[in-house]
């Protein structure tokens, strides 16, 4: 709560002062697509990773590409990016300016990387393969789908747990799955048969996480994933494409998909909001906190673009980025100048 | 298309094809690229290069063309194919220019089968031709020698599976000749011995698999993807430019222009030319394959899905293909199901006529199934987003009721010779609950029988089609006609004959008339008929169908059978039969033996 108070006096502080010499910790990226309809081998408009820099002010990052589905940096090393893009794991070693594709031909259309903070060479694909897992900061790939049924396979986001060496938690087709032992076996966690696309673990409470389901609303569990309950007060039905929990407070959650606006939640679950107003379309694909300003939330539309409230929903401002597809919004530490 | 522009010709036959192949280069080397100047006028660049024809006006093209890379793989091939072409003639800035952009612009790898044969063997051939550079010339961060090895490994991985079990995107008229690009290039340019062998011996491999299933240069049968247009008039496919060009079985006509993939900018026919230069000689085996119809017969294939990733039990699942092909036309199909997303083409009967580019010389029944699942089966993104991601690219007819392609996972097909059953059991509260027939403007003499058979005949046959349900007809543009079905339980029984097996077509109907048929649709569907030869076809929903009282043995499906091709599944080998001729591709030991024996016909 300290730190919060912190936190919320410092934002007040850049809001008035604008100085541009004062650089925020972290920078938002996504990882979009311009084109509606896109068909491979048509001219694609600028897409791939953008950064934004100011209100509505985006620059483009290395290649242009039709699909960024994930973005992480290594802990050591921000200036060390890696890309889960349709052509396999990208990684920069100089913040963008120089690209490798550290994957062949086996791996293709990752959806997410992740990096074990406690075992930075360790990195983890969800990929519609299954997870693929690299002991040796992406020389290398292993296969690691062991006690995954293979219709459940098709894995769409993939973490690990911060506060724990090896444990990894898998969003996949069929349901959530842990690994204990950095991937190399799996264990059933929560949710058989229901496709899960997002999964987010609290800063401030490592233990919370969040969950959002294809057809079965948000999961939350409060014990670091042992247990996963629904959501009260969020449709169960409806596909939650989006999910995400304030880095200073994990008691602030929120969650968007088809049709769903953006459901909010301040009190860790208890209860939602889902708010809509202001926004110009319902369907949400990704939502962020910003870890440098507590409470302030982005949403992607579907195509609509992309927007920021400092009310938890009531309203929302525009940040740019109409007509764009936005595979993953994501905050990323930035390296010190 | 230019009114000035010649067509190629070339002489008929075996032995025309030089003059073919002479005729089509000329073509395009004297063609202006009209419209939208973009990677696909590469193709005219090459040809003016490889004849060192108007050689100024080629440099100028290519260099504007260089201004605006996309495309991806499409751009890939087009500029190696340029690359090599022109390397003793290209000026050398053009040369700088032209590898720089393999540092500074990024294909995307793409989705599909076709898509990685291009990529990995385009990338394969400008690896070679610079084969010291580091990563840091690439647009991937990989060297010459990474990148040469990753796509040596994908495309052996690729051969392999075909190979062994069959290819994913089969039998498509219009992405056949993206596997036969990559190979052609591979064949005419691939340095390493062991390569280039292997590229050549998939050019028969596919070639061959053409050829047995054309009819007067038209793609028949079962298909994996076909676009709406081509499906009723099959010539505009690019797959009947690569029949006139290696059989000379029908005239050759230039680009219908952006008759598909409008944004693409796509002319399907253009791509004729990478295998004109590449020095392939067809087999004369593979010829008269495709070309001799004097004797009926019947074919079979396995083949795959593409691979699949959610809400199934198995990578590839296996397609099994059935061809009844004689002079007069071409009765082919696949068993139904979800075998391939969007353009799936599950059974047709296609026919011949005295002009192939009048078109709509096909009938066939569609279930118009449109749902986010098919299409999440083999797509990465969300299922909730992919109807509309799909629509509003390039298959907009995906989400149409009344639309003529995609498989079914309410359909259920099977045949023998030439009398097909197709069976729906579709489930209550799908999209679009029922099934469309497509009956084209050129058939004859409609008649629906008090017995409850349609007759027709057209051309060279007769034609019987049993509605297993109540029906309506709907109008289609041009005088075709829909047969629209909304029970849920439906299907129709197809039995054809070639005109000169009946006196008349009242002799024909007669036949038909007394052939037994007993249909059962209360629960599941079910049919028990008798057809014209005399065998009993058994078809039971969620049953493998019977003849004769033995099912038809998908089990032991074979990777081809048939009379002119046999391969044994897993067996990475395929023997070509002719007559006395034989051609054994065997891909285990990379070689080719050709032989004959004495002819037993």
């Amino acid at each position: 709560m300290k730190r919060s108070l912190v936190l919320a006096l410092l934002s007040m502080v850049l809001a008035v002062c604008s100085a541009p010499s004062v650089r925020a910790q972290s920078a938002l990226f996504a990882g979009l697509i311009k084109n509606k309809g896109y068909v491979v081998g048509s001219p694609l408009a600028a897409s791939g990773l953008m950064r934004l820099d100011a209100d509505t002010s985006w620059t483009h990052i290395g290649w242009n590409h039709p699909r960024i589905f994930g973005v992480a940096v290594d802990p050591r090393d921000a200036r060390s990016m890696y890309l889960a893009a349709g052509n396999g794991l990208m990684h920069s070693p100089d913040g963008g300016r120089s690209w490798k594709i550290l994957t062949g031909w086996e791996i293709t259309e990752p959806q997410d990387v992740a990096i074990d903070p406690n075992a930075p060479d360790h990195l983890y694909l969800a990929t519609p393969y299954g997870v693929w897992r690299s002991e040796n900061g992406g020389t290398t790939w292993i296969e690691s789908v062991e006690g995954i049924p293979f219709r459940h396979r098709y894995t769409q986001d993939v973490q690990v747990d911060r506060t724990k060496r090896d444990r990894i938690v898998a969003a996949t087709s069929g349901g959530i799955y842990i690994s204990e032992d950095g991937a190399k076996t799996w264990r059933l966690a929560a949710a058989e048969n229901v496709p899960i696309y997002r999964l987010d673990q609290g800063v401030a409470d490592p233990n919370v996480w969040i969950a959002g389901a294809g057809k079965g609303g948000v999961l939350l569990s409060n014990d670091n994933g042992s247990a996963w309950r629904a959501a009260r007060g969020v449709d169960g039905k409806t596909a939650i494409y989006g999910v995400a929990i304030d880095p200073t407070d994990s008691r602030r959650m929120a969650a968007g998909g088809w049709n769903t606006g953006v459901y909010v939640t301040a009190n860790g679950g208890r209860s939602w909001r889902q708010q809509r107003k202001g926004l110009p379309v319902a369907h949400i694909y990704e939502v962020a906190f910003d870890p440098d300003h507590p409470g302030r939330l982005y949403a992607a539309t579907v195509e609509h673009g992309i927007f920021r409230t400092d009310t938890m929903g009531r309203t929302w401002d525009y940040a740019g980025m109409y007509g764009t597809l936005v595979f993953d919004l994501t905050f990323l530490p930035q390296p010190a100048n | 298309m230019n009114a000035a522009e010649r067509l190629p010709v070339g002489r008929p036959g075996y032995e025309g094809y030089d003059s073919r192949r002479e005729a089509l280069i000329d073509f395009f080397a004297d063609r202006e690229p009209g419209g939208y100047l973009n990677r696909v006028c590469l193709i005219e660049v090459a040809a003016k290069l490889y004849r060192r024809r108007d050689l100024q006006r080629a440099f100028d093209l290519l260099d504007r063309i260089l201004d605006d890379p996309h495309g991806d793989m499409f751009w890939m091939y087009p500029m190696t194919l340029v690359r090599y072409v022109g390397r003793d003639v290209l000026p050398e800035a053009t040369l700088r220019r032209m590898r720089d952009l393999w540092r500074t612009y990024t294909p995307y790898r793409g989705d599909t089968e076709n898509h990685w044969v291009m990529y990995y063997a385009s990338l394969y051939l400008m690896a070679q031709m610079y084969p010291e550079d580091g990563p840091e010339t690439w647009f991937n961060g990989r060297s010459s020698q990474e990148n040469r090895r990753e796509s040596e490994g994908f495309l052996n991985h690729w051969i392999e599976l075909t190979t062994t079990i069959g290819q994913g995107e089969y039998d498509s008229p219009h992405y056949m000749g993206f596997f036969i690009t990559p190979m052609a290039l591979l064949y005419a340019f691939a340095e390493e011995e062991t390569m280039r062998r292997k590229a050549g011996m998939m050019l028969d491999y596919l070639i061959a698999d053409f050829a047995a299933e054309n009819l007067n240069g038209l793609y028949a049968g079962a298909m994996s993807r076909i676009y709406p247009e081509p499906a009723l008039e099959r010539w505009k496919n690019g797959s009947t430019s690569f029949a006139w060009l290696l059989f000379g079985n029908i005239p050759f006509r230039p680009d219908p222009v952006n008759v598909v993939l409008p944004r693409v900018g796509y002319r399907p026919h253009g791509i004729t030319l990478i295998l004109a230069l590449s020095g392939y000689r067809l087999p004369e085996i593979i010829h008269h394959i495709a070309t001799d119809r004097s004797t009926p017969y019947v074919h079979r294939e396995l083949k795959r899905t593409r691979h699949r990733i959610r809400y199934s039990g198995v990578r590839n699942a296996p397609v099994y293909k059935y061809m009844s092909m004689r002079r007069e036309y071409a009765l082919g199909s696949s068993q139904g199901g979800l075998l391939q997303p969007v353009q799936q083409h599950t059974w047709e009967l296609l026919w011949t006529t005295d002009d192939p580019h009048r078109g709509f010389n096909v009938l066939f029944t569609v279930q118009p199934y449109s749902s986010g699942h098919e299409l999440g089966m083999y797509f990465p993104e969300e299922p909730e987003l992919l109807t509309e991601a799909v629509i509003s690219g390039e298959k907009p007819t995906y989400d149409q009721p009344d639309k003529l392609t995609g498989g079914s996972p309410y359909e259920q097909v099977f045949q023998d010779e030439d009398a097909l059953v197709a069976l729906y059991h579709i489930a209550p509260g799908t999209r679009f609950p029922h099934i469309n027939g497509y009956f084209s403007r050129d058939l004859q003499s409609v008649s629906e029988d008090p017995s409850g058979w349609i007759f027709a005949d057209v051309e060279g046959l007769y034609l019987a089609y049993r509605p297993l349900a109540p029906y309506q007809w709907r109008d289609l543009p041009g005088g075709d006609r829909r047969l629209y079905s909304a029970a849920l339980n439906n299907g129709a029984v197809v039995q054809v004959a070639p005109r000169g097996a009946y006196r008349s077509r009242a002799d024909f109907e007669e036949a038909v008339r007394g052939l037994a048929l007993e249909v059962e649709m209360e629960r599941l569907p079910r049919v028990r008929y008798r057809s014209l030869s005399g065998r009993l076809l058994e078809a039971e929903w969620g049953r493998e169908p019977r003849v004769d009282g033995r099912e038809v043995g998908y089990a032991q499906w074979p990777l081809y059978g048939g009379m002119f091709l046999e391969a044994e599944r897993g067996s990475g080998r395929l023997e070509m039969r002719y007559g006395g001729m034989r051609r054994l591709l065997d891909f285990r030991t990379l070689s080719v033996t050709d032989r004959v024996e004495p002819d037993e016909s």
